[in-house]
């Protein structure tokens, strides 16, 4: 509390985050980076187990008969049915009919999408869902569970696995649920058709919402309200492992109770459950252990941070609905698959449990990271570290900002050497406070006159910039933030460079002096987020594919983005130049990056830790230098982490990862294709099913990375 | 001397004789029915009805007709003649009745307790008196009705009327005074229900059809309903003089298919897990009809053993055929009664003919801030239908009217309407809507509602199950059809409702009673945030209090100090605890600081400052 009233202590505060503010920010960094990656080591995060207790796991027998006899009959009529059609299609009409005489109230769902950009071929496309309900005889149709299995084509199934076995899996259990007498809540069987849009329209019909992308005839039936989901994908063979799947649509995951359902009940099962197709480690607190939580942590992060759903389940989570999606993985090699039977005795669990819960699912946690099966990172866990990284960004604005209002130091100046060693002894404590006096900071700062930094100061912090820009463009580089040589001949030039930007006078004052640039940045971003739809007016008229009017479409926003620094220098009335102060600029895009950062992280901690990740290092050291050499590496930095950039390196991942065999030069070339692919699916997702990842990366994103761009535009 | 004894002997016997005959006239004065109604769905369910009829020739308006009791239960009389009850409907009930399969049931229910109420014109205080019956009602059938409070009862306009004969004055049915109506669907009908339901019957489980209630086989039925209504009706045709009927009715919906390997079969040993061994000494009859209207001629089941006489009658929508087992002739003739049906063949699924008018109601919307209702009706016939739609709010979900839309193919549908806004803790939203059904089509009832955030009090313990919402009511005048029978004005046995050829019928609808989540605040937080709010208010109150209410007087150094002063100085600095005091005496002499603020807190921060000046 002394802060708020000892005017002593602040100035302490004021000079020593000016003082120490760059090796304090890259040291947050680096911890918080370290620190987050550290957590899927096994000491580090925390065992799972159950907080809702009204699940009661495996507490009673499976009611499934030994061997499960219906379950190969099914498997074996559905085998005969598909051979007996020419597409190899799952045949709707005999599933209809199979489920209809199980005395189940069977209904047919159609719905049309109708393609969001304006493509020359396939306007409408019609789908129809089969959804079955089985009337809970302990209750009024008041709460539902929903098993689902998507309905797929054999060409779908070249590109993802069958979902035979699950179609018959469904038949079988719904035979055997019809028979026993504890239902409470009803079970909907739900067959979908062209994966997720078929989920989306049955789901907007349930709950009334319509889409205009995906029209949803109206439901016949309903049920009461859904309390949880379980999608299967299940080939028609023996099983090697079971691997489950979580991330919804925009990172949203489903309550961690529903996953250690599935575990545990998979477990006792003796059938493998898996995250990521990896299987937990034997010893975790091993160093091998260490790296394969890790890879298993950040592979499951690379696909919450996309935005779009992993499975059909992803997009029940929108309507508060816990879901996730049982994949059955099978191998050809090897003996230790496991029968469907123990599957089915794993769903059949599951959906019992399911019917014990007397709430819906609100205990446990809805934000959380998993390194393996059996341990979780809670939101208290990943937040400090998280936190660390962002905090790193926004201190170095706050340096800023005390820079451009720098009348604090004058008072201060005599007092410096004295109070230098208690500063140094609390150094570390005290970045952390002042970085709540920030907004304190900027309240006492807008009324008074800006004076000239004093020489004393600004020599030392030049020093001190000299020193720590060692480390910086090493991040700059890596990416990373590891320790490696850093070019000597830069440090003189950049000294000399800093030491004359440093002593210049600042042309305009106050934070409206930034304010072209910032609105500038959000127009480009609106520009960004309305192009695609815009552009797409002109596609058939242009004989082009969609996707690449997409992608060239956004590469031209992108560099009118790009130019826009070139565009605000344009030489006018010298006085009515737009004149931004490179550190007004840069201070304003730190603090919009934090916030937006932040706010990010609440609800996709994946996307935000990645952005953080490569953002933060490059947005810290972006300045205006006349260094060409020092200009080009920045400006290439800050274009491999613009939105675009962080787009392709994704997309060289997602490459590399799937076929690893191919030359940098190969995987460059199949990068191109990929990030068309996966812009054109961020914004499928964004008008069909309301992801926000790509309103996000034009909103949020590229402003703010509009605005790194402009410094070093800036005069200096 | 002996024909004297003789002739009083004669007298005597005549006396007697007289008093028998009396008293058995007396005894006429009521009667009760037993009487079952089993009939099989093509949803390959089955459905048994029972009904317990007790009529009683007294007029219901002179409260001194309930001092003796024959036939009547006691307890229930008792409270109907103390709060002036006129007419009195109560079902509870397990599951939801699905028209859509099942067709029209005898007596419609709600899932869960339902509770309405004609009192008498001589009530003035309506309000209160609906009160104290709710909680004598709860006592008397072990059901929570007592949560039948202002916020959950509502006085219907136009679809609660009375059922049995109204009293004058001549607008009593028209008015909504007199009648209350309150649902809880969160109160499912369990064992403990049916204990004092049965003991309302004259044989109670003694004897007769009432032997078969054994809980647990009831509660193992899709749907399950108690219901009791009590009304005024006419003694005879003619309606010159009044009686009362009591009617008590358990109704049971069983799968036969799913018990029977893939066959319709039922019987009455397999449902409720014993035979009929006896009847009701006390019932008039007692009798068991079977709907098979469906089995023509025979070729699909066959009734065993065979019934006591086959009833057929031409309506107009085809021959509806009954077979009908007389209980004691049949006891007598076997020892043990078990009816059932065997069927030829296997059940197979298929589509099922729709009844004439059916609903669906269901949230709309999701997250927790707004969200709607919205209600299908169908009518499958070729004509028009006038129906009156009630639907019942909580406060919680404060719904809004100008949401209320009729939509019929894109067309908005006119409607008059009755529409008592809900009141936030004191009153529930009552909507009654009266409109037309175009025919063959579907109309659309919705409205929208905002969720309200509670106190954190108001919670019950399982808070994030969600809350319910009543069922909607709709009511209409339907066309008789062979395929439904419900009681009309003039039928009390179910031997009358299932013979009765009225053309149009009365018919009540309940759709499903509907869950709905609030915003519900995480419970254990409040725990997390009394902790942090303290440790806030520790840290920051403390400083600032005292920084804002000190006053600070500036002190001359250059002053001199007396002699005792100094002593006293010197004395304070080795005695910590004689500060207190001390400086307290400085402040009369000398200008020292002063606080305005008495706290010992201020007292030693005096002292501080005092001796950072020394």
């Amino acid at each position: 509390m002394g802060l708020l009233t000892d005017t002593k202590q602040r100035q302490i505060v004021l000079r020593m985050i000016l003082r120490y503010h760059q090796r304090l920010s890259i040291l947050l960094y680096i911890v918080g980076l370290v620190w987050f990656l550290a957590l899927a080591y096994r000491p580090l995060n925390a065992g799972t187990y159950f907080s809702e207790n009204a699940l009661l796991p495996g507490l009673v027998e499976s009611d499934l008969p030994h061997g499960f006899p219906s379950l190969n009959t099914y498997t074996d009529l559905l085998k005969a049915e598909i051979s007996k059609d020419k597409n190899r299609r799952a045949p709707k009409e005999w599933i209809f009919k199979q489920l209809q005489s199980l005395g189940l109230d069977t209904y047919r769902h159609n719905f049309t999408i109708k393609y969001p950009f304006k493509m020359a071929i396939s306007q409408d496309l019609n789908g129809e869902n089969i959804f079955a309900i089985l009337r809970a005889r302990r209750g009024a149709s008041t709460e539902a569970l929903v098993m689902s299995v998507p309905l797929r084509s054999a060409a779908a199934q070249n590109q993802r696995t069958s979902t035979d076995g699950g179609i018959a899996l469904m038949l079988a259990l719904a035979s055997q649920f019809r028979k026993n007498t504890f239902w409470a809540k009803d079970v909907i069987f739900l067959l979908s058709e062209f994966e997720e849009v078929g989920v989306q329209a049955w789901l907007d019909a349930y709950h009334e919402s319509s889409s205009p992308y995906v029209i949803a005839d109206d439901l016949p039936a309903r049920s009461g309200a859904i309390q949880a989901a379980i999608n299967l994908e299940l080939p028609s063979e023996n099983v090697r492992y079971l691997n489950l799947k979580l991330e919804g649509l925009n990172g949203q995951l489903p309550n961690l109770d529903l996953f250690n359902l599935a575990v545990k009940l998979s477990r006792r099962e003796s059938v493998p459950a898996t995250l990521q197709h990896r299987r937990d480690p034997h010893d975790q607190e091993s160093w091998e252990g260490y790296q394969h939580t890790l890879r298993t942590m950040l592979k499951m992060m690379w696909t919450q941070a996309s935005g779009a759903p992993s499975g059909n389940h992803g997009l029940f989570h929108r309507f508060h609905i816990e879901a996730l999606t049982i994949e059955g993985v099978h191998k050809k090699k090897g003996v230790r698959n496991v029968p469907l039977e123990q599957v089915a005795r794993v769903v059949e669990g599951v959906f019992r449990s399911l019917n014990n819960l007397l709430e819906r699912f609100h205990q446990s946690f809805f934000f959380y990271i998993l390194p393996s099966t059996d341990r979780y990172i809670s939101i208290g866990l990943y937040m400090p570290p998280f936190a660390l990284m962002v905090v790193a960004g926004v201190l170095k604005a706050l340096a800023l900002w005390i820079m451009t209002h720098s009348d604090v130091e004058d008072t201060t100046d005599e007092k410096a050497p004295q109070d230098e060693t208690e500063e140094e002894k609390s150094a570390s404590g005290e970045g952390e406070q002042g970085e709540e006096k920030e907004t304190d900071d900027q309240g006492d700062g807008k009324d008074k006159p800006k004076g000239d930094t004093s020489p004393l100061l600004k020599r030392q912090s030049s020093g001190d910039k000299s020193k720590e820009d060692t480390p910086e463009e090493e991040i700059e580089e890596e990416g990373e933030g590891e320790q490696g040589d850093l070019p000597d001949h830069l440090t003189a030039e950049d000294l000399a460079d800093l030491e004359d930007q440093d002593f210049e006078p600042i042309a305009m004052t106050g934070v409206l002096s930034v304010m072209p640039v910032v609105l500038m940045s959000y127009l480009l971003g609106l520009m960004a987020y309305t192009a695609p739809y815009v552009l797409t007016n002109f596609t058939p008229g242009l004989k082009m594919k969609t996707a690449d009017v997409i992608l060239y479409g956004i590469l031209a926003v992108f560099s009118a983005g790009l130019a826009y620094p070139y565009l605000m220098n344009r030489k006018t009335a010298h006085e009515d130049r737009i004149v931004s102060d490179w550190r007004l600029v840069k201070c304003v895009g730190l603090i919009v990056q934090g916030l937006t950062l932040f706010a990010v992280s609440l609800m996709n901690i994946s996307l935000a830790f990645f952005m953080a990740a490569v953002s933060v290092p490059v947005s810290m050291a972006v300045k205006p230098t006349r260094n060409i050499f020092l200009r080009t590496i920045l400006q290439l930095a800050l274009l491999i982490v613009s939105p675009m950039g962080v787009l392709f390196i994704a997309a060289v991942a997602n490459t590399t990862m799937h076929n690893s065999s191919l030359g940098l030069l190969a995987v460059l070339w199949q990068a191109i294709d990929e990030t068309k692919q996966l812009l054109f699916l961020l914004l499928v997702d964004q008008y069909l099913f309301y992801s926000w990842t790509y309103t996000l990366a034009s909103f949020a994103f590229l402003p703010t990375w509009l605005l790194f761009w402009a410094v070093p535009f800036c005069d200096n | 001397m002996a024909d004297y004894r003789h002739r009083e002997l004669l007298c005597q016997l005549f006396l007697f004789l007289c008093c028998l005959f009396v008293s058995f006239e007396a005894a006429k004065d009521d009667e009760f029915f037993e009487e079952l109604y089993i009939k099989p769905f093509h949803s390959g369910h089955v459905s048994f009805y029972f009904q317990f009829t007790t009529k009683w020739n007294i007029s219901l308006q002179d409260a001194d007709n309930f001092q003796h009791y024959r036939l009547f239960p006691k307890s229930l009389g008792d409270v109907l003649a103390t709060y002036n009850v006129q007419e009195l409907h109560l079902t509870q009930t397990q599951g939801k009745w699905r028209h859509q399969s099942w067709g029209y049931p005898v007596e419609d229910a709600p899932a869960g307790a339902q509770l309405w109420v004609w009192f008498k014109p001589t009530v003035t205080d309506v309000d209160k008196t609906w009160k104290d019956l709710v909680n004598t009602l709860s006592g008397l059938f072990c059901s929570s009705l007592n949560f039948l409070d202002a916020k959950a009862t509502v006085a219907p306009r136009w679809s609660f009327r009375p059922r049995g004969i109204s009293p004058s004055p001549k607008n009593y049915a028209a008015q909504s005074t007199y009648v209350r109506y309150g649902a809880l669907p969160r109160e499912i009908v369990c064992t403990e229900n049916l204990t004092p339901w049965k003991k309302l019957l004259p044989c109670d489980s003694k004897a007769g059809l009432s032997t078969l209630f054994k809980a647990e086989k009831l509660h193992d039925s899709y749907y399950h309903s108690l219901g009791m209504h009590f009304r005024p009706v006419c003694a005879d045709s003619s309606c010159s003089s009044e009686a009362v009927e009591l009617t008590q009715s358990l109704s049971l919906v069983v799968d036969a298919v799913v018990n029977n390997n893939g066959y319709q079969n039922w019987a009455m040993r397999k449902v409720f897990g014993q035979s009929l061994s006896s009847h009701c000494p006390l019932a008039t009859h007692s009798k068991i009809f079977v709907d098979t209207s469906d089995n023509q001629d025979k070729e699909r089941f066959t009734m065993s053993p065979a019934p006591t006489e086959e009833q057929s009658s031409q309506q107009s929508t085809g021959v509806h055929k009954l077979a009908v087992y007389d209980i004691p002739a049949q006891v007598k003739e076997r020892r043990v009664l078990n009816v059932g049906a065997n069927y030829n063949a296997k059940f197979e699924y298929g589509d099922i003919t729709s009844p004439p008018v059916y609903a669906h109601r269901y949230i709309t919307g999701y997250g927790l801030e707004k969200g709607g209702v919205s209600c299908l009706i169908y009518n499958t016939l070729n004509t028009p239908m006038p129906i009156y739609y009630m639907d019942t709010l909580p406060w919680f979900t404060r719904a809004f009217f100008r949401s209320v839309n009729i939509d019929n193919k894109g067309r908005e549908v006119p409607y008059k309407v009755h529409y008592v806004p809900g009141r936030d803790r004191e009153r529930s939203y009552h909507l009654e809507l009266s409109f037309t059904l175009a025919p063959r089509s579907v109309t659309k009832v919705s409205l929208q509602f905002e969720r309200a955030f509670l106190k954190w009090t108001e919670y019950p313990p399982d808070a994030n199950h969600g809350f319910y919402i009543n069922s909607a009511v709709i009511s209409l005048l339907l066309p008789a059809d062979r395929t439904f029978a419900v009681p009309v004005h003039n039928t009390s046995t179910l031997q009358q409702i299932l013979s009765d050829e009225t053309s149009t019928k009365f018919i009540r609808l309940y759709t499903e009673s509907l869950l709905v989540s609030l915003p519900t605040p995480d419970f254990s937080m409040p725990y997390n945030v009394i902790c942090l709010a303290c440790t806030v208010v520790a840290i920051a109150f403390g400083s600032i209090h005292n920084l804002t209410t000190r006053r600070f007087i500036l002190l001359d150094p250059s002053k001199k100090k007396g002699l005792v002063a100094k002593i006293k100085g010197f004395l304070q600095r080795s005695k910590p605890e004689g500060r207190k005091e001390e400086s307290k005496g400085d402040a009369d002499d000398k200008a020292e600081t002063e606080s305005e603020s008495g706290t010992g807190e201020n007292s030693i921060g005096d002292g501080d400052l005092r001796q950072r000046k020394q």
